[in-house]
């Protein structure tokens, strides 16, 4: 490589970049704002928050034969927070932090920079009106109440909880403190969850939807705790005892983070994420105009002309979309820096971090291979597209894979010092989470550079062979397909109406009420999405049905290896299973969750077997292995279609646990109609692996506790079965060869 | 008499691909033909003959299936570099950049092509004179006329003062004032000693400029030689005829 070249071309590219108001907007003005803009946005909120605190006034009623004794209690703890310094109240006796901790951090995450001290809780500036309330559920409803206090006394409480144990043995497994307002969204605090018979209780009902009504309600159950045990040190003291027995042993959490450390863990949570999303919103208008526009233009040809080599004009490429990316990750280094180190911002407590210059610098090392990355895969997308358009189409599903690696930092519990160090991405984001708290492991931050710089050389060497294709440098054939449309144009739309169906799939369930559960969510992809999409492909195409559900017939020894396949491909999953909870560990509560909502234990066998089974058998078959790999087989290479088909059918099973053992199945079922080009086996297997593996499940079957050499006897058969189908192969037509360089393929 | 030292060498060039929607496409098949030191050699061919496939393998911009193309006896296949050093390629495919002005691009790509740095500014004075573009030379691309477009076009493609010009279906898309201008730059640029390479579908620019032609039709050259070789071969006199005349005697 000549760098003479590469410079005369680099000073040619940023020359360009710098004169399109897109990319200067996009890619400097667009960073170099939005951090600061986000602070500046946490301050003022934060102010503006503080400010409604102090002058809110919060409504609430009291209703009950207990109301009067239960007003002299809030007006002792009144009188106490307004009066000195209150005393130690982090004995929550609610026993959820959450609730009666710091009201300021209730929107927060979940245990997430909790207050060091509980005991300025209820300190705050709060004022509460009483007002009269003759239907206090309408009033909390409606927003004249912000919560309403149900004060019973202890004869009234005895009785309801007579009536509520009947209710009880009725509907077993219903021991918590929902009432019949739980069901509304209305959460119940009591102030104590076990009770002696006779003893008052007090329930404080609120609207955990409003902000107001929480903060207000447990603003106020914090002074009534707090007078309530005022009330019992004197009483005790009055009977002679000197020492309250809840201070037999004092208990207190004493949080040794500094608060600035504290700050650094939630913020370092987000920080990948906003970068990364900066980066790639950033340099992809960079990489787009680079290549594909050029392409579009027709000046990439010019360019080809010129006595430059291939791999010159790549590395300039490369170097201006790196350039854009380092410029956004320096800008916010240098705001980190400037808004934060500098303390150019006045930020709430939560957002006050302390950014030494030395965390600044180890953050922006750190993301300069995250930034050759990205500008990497860009440039590959970019290479790879004919056009902006096509650019476009493949970005989206990069940026969302790069925004799920960007979150491994919010999972909670993952550390450098795993196997996330190697993951590309992943590794930086959970690199910066630890920095931003101080904590710089050396060796595994080497380790994880190594893994990025690895990924971006890949990536560098892929673009550049990407630019010696010459399918995707000339322009001439480039919109015969979308002149012809029709069954021509469809593989190139194949992965937009995928990406289209997994976007409804994704989206659907959280907008849609139906669809709330996972039996409607169930029913709305099996039908709604995969066989409506398959059949309006076929419409919209006008496809052979037959050719785009490959209806072949296979040979009889194809069943054979099917039938092998079935239990063979689930216990090998199992390893797989095992290997992917390494990185995403496997929730049991969720896979609880999926199995008793799904599966009720009342559910007739073959009522299960018709809906887990047979069901996605044949209607994700027509989708994934009909259309999807109809679609694709002229575009991919054997081995890469497999593994994108595979790829796309685990996407498509939302929950991150589950993507890679339903990857694998797809893996698995698409050679099955690689190798026999129809698509009957693979509804035999799929329907067959779930049917197994529901069987297993329903008979409390767990291979996971079997001895390892009895899966490991499950290889051959499963290797057996796939030498089966290849030497009974009758491969799905028209593939494209499985190496370049036959059949005169442009890329030789 | 044919040899390898021609400074346009072709030899059983051919070019197949593979394409989604057609399969295995055979764009040219085993042509050859040279181009001698200063003469205008056309290629003649209705659209999809394989003219610019050709075009695109001798700038190295596609790679040759099989045979020998070599450019100043450089072949285009091993020594793609040295090739593009010695050709300047023009067609209405290859567009400028629209940022740039026409200053900027012509010396651009003289430098690109290893032209000398010290030469480069009166380089492009030069050029800017003979072209007539003094006025709009600050201006960028995107703001010019598409005749402006296309003098700045080929002034890019002489910076670097290539000794061979490839001229792809150069007057498409252009108005009369426009192709006759451009057919006079060709006819300066040979006399200048310039060797061109020139594809047209149009017989009239053909028999105008060129001293030779080859007529190719789905990817074979069907005969070439000068438009007289040719008349006495087909007995007919207009190109129009010529022409038509190979193409029912290959059907």
């Amino acid at each position: 490589m000549n760098r003479a070249t590469i410079g005369l071309l680099y000073r040619n590219e940023m020359r360009m970049l710098l004169r399109d108001r897109r990319t200067v907007v996009l890619s400097i003005l667009l960073p170099l704002l939005v951090l600061p803009a986000i602070l500046f946005g946490f301050k003022f909120m934060n102010e503006w928050r503080q400010e409604q605190q102090d002058t809110t006034t919060y409504r609430y009623a009291v209703v009950g034969a207990y109301a009067d004794s239960v007003r002299a209690l809030i007006a002792r703890g009144e009188t106490r927070a307004a009066g000195g310094p209150a005393e130690n109240v982090d004995l929550v006796e609610n026993g959820d932090p959450a609730e009666t901790g710091d009201p300021a951090e209730d929107g927060g995450p979940a245990g997430n920079a909790e207050p060091a001290d509980t005991g300025d809780d209820d300190r705050q500036p709060a004022s509460f009106l009483e007002v009269e309330a003759a239907m206090p559920d309408s009033s909390l409803e409606a927003g004249d109440l912000d919560f309403y206090l149900e004060a019973l006394t202890g004869s009234e409480a005895d009785s309801l909880d007579l009536a509520r144990a009947a209710a009880d043995t009725a509907e077993t497994g219903d021991g918590d403190d929902t009432t019949e307002h739980g069901e509304e969204a209305v959460v119940e605090v009591t102030v104590a969850d076990e009770r002696y018979p006779g003893v008052p209780v007090v329930r404080v009902y609120y609207r955990a939807n409003r902000d107001d009504s929480r903060r207000g309600s447990a603003l106020l159950v914090d002074r009534m705790m707090d007078a309530r045990k005022q009330d019992r040190a004197e009483a005790l003291r009055e009977s002679g005892l000197e020492t309250d027995p809840d201070e037999a042993i004092r208990l207190s959490r004493v949080d040794v983070a500094t608060p600035a450390q504290a700050a650094g863990f939630y913020f370092g949570r987000l920080l990948p994420l906003l970068l990364v999303f900066l980066t790639l919103t950033g340099a992809s208008v960079a990489a787009m105009d680079s290549v594909a526009g050029e392409k579009e233009r027709g000046s990439l040809e010019t360019l080809l002309t010129t006595s430059v080599r291939r791999i010159e004009i790549i590395a300039a490429k490369q170097l201006t979309i790196l350039s854009v990316a380092l410029f956004i990750t320096l800008a916010q280094a240098g705001n980190l820096f400037v808004y934060l180190g500098l303390g150019f911002i006045d930020l709430p407590a939560e957002m006050d971090i302390d950014v030494s210059p030395v965390a600044v610098l180890v953050l922006f090392v750190m993301y300069i291979p995250v930034a050759i990355v990205v500008s990497s895969l860009l440039l590959l997308i970019s290479a790879y597209a004919k056009t902006y358009k096509e650019t476009q189409l493949y970005l989206l599903p990069v940026f969302l894979g790069l925004m799920v690696l960007t979150a491994a930092g919010l999972l909670p519990a993952v550390s450098l010092r795993s196997l996330i160090a190697v993951v590309p991405v992943a590794n930086v984001s959970v690199a910066v989470r630890e920095i931003m708290v101080g904590h710089y492991d050396i060796p595994m931050l080497l380790v994880a550079s190594a893994s990025m710089l690895l990924a971006a050389f890949l990536m560098l060497r892929w673009s550049s062979r990407m630019l010696d294709n010459e399918r995707l440098v000339t322009a001439q054939d480039m919109d015969e397909a979308d002149l012809a449309g029709g069954a021509a144009l469809f593989p190139k739309r194949v992965l937009l109406w995928f990406l289209g169906m997994w976007a409804i799939v994704i989206i659907a369930p959280s907008n849609i009420d139906a669809l709330t559960r996972l039996e409607g969510q169930w029913a709305f992809n099996m039908f709604g999405v995969f066989f409506l999409g398959s059949l309006l492909m076929i419409q919209v195409h006008r496809l052979d049905w037959r050719q785009a559900l490959a209806i072949r017939p296979v040979r009889p020894q194809v069943w054979l290896a099917v039938l092998l396949l079935v239990p063979s491909t689930l216990l090998t999953g199992i390893f797989v299973v095992g290997l992917s909870s390494v990185f995403l560990p496997f929730p049991e509560e969720l896979l609880e969750q999926f199995a008793s909502e799904l599966l009720p234990d009342d559910f007739p066998l073959w009522q299960i077997m018709l809906m887990m089974a047979l069901t996605p058998g044949i209607v994700e078959e027509m989708a994934f292995r009909g259309l999807l790999l109809h679609g694709l087989h002229r575009r991919l290479r054997p081995v890469v279609l497999i593994l994108v088909v595979g790829i796309i059918f685990g996407l498509f099973h939302q929950a991150l646990f589950r993507i890679i053992p339903t990857t694998y199945l797809g893996v698995v079922i698409t050679t099955v109609a690689v190798l026999t080009g129809s698509i009957f086996p693979c509804m035999l297997l799929h329907a067959g692996n779930n049917a197994f593996a529901f069987l297993l499940y329903r008979y409390g079957v767990e291979i996971e506790t079997w001895p390892p050499e009895l899966l490991l006897l499950n290889v051959p058969v499963f290797v057996f079965a796939l030498y089966l189908l290849y030497r009974y192969r009758t491969p799905y037509p028209g593939l494209l060869p499985f190496r370049k360089g036959v059949r005169g393929d442009p890329a030789d | 008499m044919t040899t390898v030292n021609d400074p346009v060498f072709v030899k059983d060039l051919t070019k197949t691909y593979y394409d989604e929607s057609r399969g295995s496409v055979h764009a040219v098949r085993q042509i050859g033909f040279t181009c001698n030191p200063g003469e205008i050699f056309g290629l003649l061919g209705a659209n999809g003959a394989g003219k610019t496939t050709t075009l695109r393998m001798l700038t190295t911009i596609l790679k040759p299936s099989a045979g020998t193309a070599k450019i100043m006896g450089y072949d285009v296949a091993e020594e793609p570099v040295k090739v593009r050093r010695h050709v300047g390629f023009y067609s209405a495919t290859t567009a400028l950049y629209p940022r740039l002005t026409a200053r900027e691009t012509i010396e651009f790509f003289a430098r690109i092509n290893g032209y000398d740095a010290s030469r480069t500014p009166a380089r492009v004075d030069e050029l800017v004179e003979r072209f007539g573009i003094e006025e709009y030379a600050r201006a960028r691309i995107d703001k010019l006329s598409s005749g402006m477009k296309q003098k700045v076009a080929i002034a890019r493609t002489l910076a670097h003062d290539p000794p061979i010009l490839v001229f792809d279906e150069p007057t498409v898309g252009l108005d009369v004032l426009n192709a006759l201008e451009m057919q006079a730059i060709l006819t300066e640029l040979k006399a200048q000693g310039k060797t061109i390479l020139f594809s047209t579908h149009i017989m009239s620019e053909a028999e105008k400029l060129c001293d030779r032609i080859a007529i190719i039709h789905e990817g074979r050259i069907l005969a070439s030689g000068t438009l007289e070789a040719l008349r006495e071969r087909t007995g007919a006199h207009y190109l129009e005829d010529i022409f038509v005349s190979f193409i029912q005697e290959a059907a």
